[in-house]
Parts: structure tokens; sequence; C-alpha cells
């Protein structure tokens, strides 16, 4: 079918709408890179109904909560270091959080159509508990959940797209300045990506020949930590892909999950 | 099913310690330990040490071959080295750029100091080539200088700044305007005919553009994002 091939990018493109304010550079987990062609995975594996249950005890979805506890997790991370390097690494901590644009926008493309929030929290500003934090990711995931904030993210990246001038530039020298924009502009902007694919539905018949599914982010030279979550039967799948050995975050992460009575089960690729 | 002690998570059986805080798990006899994973075998993984190691020796037997080649061919019409003695000269020259490039890519100031020394000694061999001096003395040796000197002030100053952007451009720029009026001083002081002609108009259009962009930096940038005219 011919609209399973559209891009819904460009359909739902709305001219003269002014562009989103960058925000400030977000904190960056800094740390020695590994070799190349080598990523480091550290699966942490719970059972989903439990967390479903506790994320619910806090009014929240599976996302949110997993994004508040990632938060609370980096601002511990910053508080484990020495008060000189705190004053260095100290930023605004923000997670992106892609968003399924087809709730917003009925499209039936098989093309990629999302956008993402960043709900996050200035730990210059002080001290948060985990209770200020699930609030400030609930509220920001619906402010900015919204079809205009998100008409103005379509406004500006499809804005550079159908710009003549950038029309006309070969591919292979736009590609290049994609992942210098990327690094100089997006990347900036946040800490790092939670993904959360959500839960897993196969026919029975197939289910019982599969073990488990799980869902491994993308590596990022810039944000060098991120997260893919995936839910399949009564598991659910928080996996860390990492450029670098340093396991801190990871380590306060799921022992901060094990704090709130939620067993893990750890498994890793790592030597 | 092993367990860390410290973190509180229950852990795969084939680990030795514990991947989030180190802490060794003391092994159980009685558990068959399988990996989940397929091993990585490291040893297989190329280092970015043994990239550059590779594209080194690449690169250094494309000019062992085009430096013989040269001398082969010129021995061969000629008898004797004629003007292969450039070409030698040039390709020893790019290799030494070459690996200064590779090897110190981390260190700046090492690859300018190298480069720098090999070119006055590639100028200085150049002109010897023939047995007469005729332009080392009076020109090479002086611009050489001079071109030094504005790469290691610019370099100094870019390392000073705290916030780079625009600012290096405006650096850049000025060391060039200063750099093109050093050289048509030198070139017409030499003939006897001090002035400033041609090097005046390249300094009219940088000085300007230089200053522009300095104070851009440190002063709108951040009132006016040029980012957002560009949709970028």
């Amino acid at each position: 079918m011919p609209e399973e091939f559209e891009d819904g990018y460009n359909r739902y493109y709305k001219q003269k709408i002014p562009l989103p304010f960058r925000k400030e550079d977000a904190f960056h987990i800094k740390g020695k890179k590994i070799d190349r062609n080598l990523y480091n995975i550290i699966t942490g594996i719970a059972d989903v109904n439990l967390l479903l249950k506790k994320a619910k005890s806090f009014n929240v979805s599976l996302t949110e909560f997993l994004t508040a506890l990632y938060i609370k997790s980096l601002i511990e991370y910053i508080a484990s270091k020495p008060s000189m390097k705190q004053k260095k690494i100290k930023k605004p901590i923000r997670i992106m959080i892609p968003v399924n644009l087809r709730k917003i926008y009925p499209t039936i493309s098989m093309r990629n159509f999302f956008l993402t929030v960043m709900p996050g929290i200035d730990p210059r500003l002080g001290t948060y508990t985990f209770e200020e934090i699930l609030k400030i990711v609930y509220h920001t995931m619906r402010v900015d959940v919204d079809d205009k904030f998100i008409n103005q993210q379509i406004s500006r990246n499809v804005g550079g797209e159908r710009n003549l001038l950038v029309r006309i530039v070969p591919l292979c020298f736009k590609i290049p300045m994609e992942k210098i924009l990327y690094s100089r502009l997006s990347a900036r902007e946040h800490s790092g990506v939670i993904t959360n694919i959500g839960k897993v539905e196969i026919p029975e018949n197939l289910a019982e020949h599969i073990e488990r599914y799980e869902f491994i982010p993308n590596p990022n030279p810039f944000t060098v930590k991120n997260i893919g979550v995936i839910s399949f039967e009564e598991k659910i799948y928080i996996s860390f892909g990492s450029l670098c050995n340093e396991t801190d975050i990871e380590k306060i992460f799921y022992r901060n999950l094990r704090k709130m009575e939620i067993p893990v089960k750890i498994e890793t690729n790592m030597e | 099913m092993p367990y860390c002690s410290k973190c509180g998570v229950e852990l795969d059986r084939h680990l030795k310690k514990c991947p989030l805080c180190k802490f060794p798990i003391p092994k159980i006899d009685d558990e068959i330990s399988l990996p989940v994973y397929p091993g990585i075998d490291r040893n297989n993984s190329i280092t970015n040490k043994e990239i550059r190691l590779i594209t080194w020796q690449i690169l250094c037997t494309i000019f062992a071959i085009a430096f013989f080649v040269s001398l082969v061919t010129d021995l061969i019409i000629n008898r004797h080295v004629t003007w292969s003695a450039y070409v030698m000269i040039g390709i020893g020259m790019a290799a030494f750029f070459t690996t200064f490039f590779i090897f110190f890519f981390k260190t700046p100031l090492v690859i300018i100091i190298c480069n720098c020394s090999a070119t006055i000694i590639f100028l200085f061999l150049l002109d010897h080539n023939d047995g007469r001096y005729q332009w080392f003395w009076f020109f090479g040796l002086p611009i050489w200088g001079m071109l030094t000197l504005i790469i290691v002030v610019a370099y100094i100053l870019i390392r000073t700044l705290k916030k780079p952007g625009l600012n290096v451009a405006g650096i850049i720029m000025s060391m060039i305007a200063l750099f093109c009026m050093g050289l048509e001083m030198l070139i017409s002081g030499y003939f006897g005919n001090l002035s400033i002609k041609w090097s005046f108009i390249v300094f009219a259009a940088l000085i300007p553009l230089s200053i522009l962009f300095i104070v851009y930096h440190y002063s709108f940038s951040k009132q006016y994002d040029i980012r957002k005219i560009f949709h970028v």
C-alpha cells in the first residue's frame, strides 16, 4: 500500500511556526571509551508485573518510573564525585524519550514516525526526592506530548529538509554535516535516552518457541550510555548499552531498583 | 544462582565477579556454568593503535614504490639522478608529514614542531639540490620562520580559549592577515622597495571580519542564535 511508505513528518508539516528554543547543554557521562567494535551491554531482568505495580503505586507509567529512576541514579552518580569535579559536571539532567506520533497524528506509514520529549531536572537548584523527580517527569510528559509542541519539532526538522539550498547539496556532503549538527546541537541537550518498546505480543503457537526478546539501544558516543526496555511474557529486560567500561551508573540504577524491593537478575557481555 | 551481596542482584552463572561493582563471586561447583552470551573474541577486534599502524604501513609502502619508480626511471633515462631528486625529496617530506600526523595526532604541538622542522629541511634540500643557494636564505628561511611563529602563536591562543567557537575563526583570520602583510614586506624589502599593497586589501578584508566574529562570539551569541535562522 502506498500509504505505508508515506513520510508522516512531511504530511503534518506546518509552515511559519516559530522554532523551539534551544536548551542549555545537559550533563554528559564521561569515561574512557572502549575499543572500536566493542559494545558493553548490561541487562537487568525483572518481573514486569512487579515493576508495573510499583509504577502504579506512584500513579505513573512504567516509562516515567524508569526515567525518574535513571535521573535519580544520575544525580547520585554526580553526588558520588569529589566536590571539585561535581562543580564541573553539574549540569541539567535531561533524558530523551521517543514518543510514537501515531497516537497524535493518524497514519499507517511503516516508516519512522516518532519524536522525542526530554523531561529533566537541574541538580544545581537543590536536592530532589524521588517523588519530586517523578512529578516533574510525569507533568513534562503530559505538557510536551502536545500537538503544538510536536508541530514545532516537525517544523524544525522538516523545514531544513525542504530548504532548496539544502536539497541541491549532494547527500555525501549532507550526511557528515548531519553528524556534526547532531553532535553540536541535539546530543548536547540530553544526558541519555530511554526507549521503551513496550510489551511484545506474538501468537501463542509462536511464543512457545521464543525464549526472550531483548532490546539493545544503539551505541551513542555522545551520551555514552543509553537504555533500551522491552517486556516479553512475564519479564522486563532493561538493557544498558555502554561505550565505556565504567559501570557506576548501572550499579546505582540497579541497586535503586533493588532497594524498591524489585528483584533483578543481571546478565552482561562484559568480561 | 549466585548473588552479589553488595548490589543485591542475582547474577548469571558464568560470571566470576559482579559486573556492576566488580565484587568477586564465589564459585558454585554443583551448577554447570553456561554462558548466556557468546564470548567476545577480543583478539579479533582491531584497536585504534593497530589501525593507525596499518594505515602508516600502507602509506609508507606507497611512498616507497613511488620513490623507487621515480629513481629507477630517472636512472634508466638519464643514467644518473636528475629530476628524481626533487620527487624523492617531496616523497620523503610527505612520509614525514604522514608519520607525524598518524602517531602524534593527540599532541598538535608536536605535529606543528615536527612538521615545521621537516618543512625547513625540505626547503633547504630543494635549494641545495642544484648546488647553488638561490632563494633559501633570502626567502625560504624567513618565510618559514614567520609562518612557524604565526602557527605557534595561533595554536597557543586557541588553546587558551575557554569556550572555542567563532572566536577561533577570528584568530585564524587575524593571523592570515598578519602573515600576508609580513610576506609582502619581506618580498618587497628584498627588492629594495618596502611597501604594502595587496596585503593591505587582505588585511582590510580579514581584520574587520575577524573582529566581527570575536565580538559576535563574546557579546551577541547568547542573544541571537544564528543557527535558528539556518534551520539547524
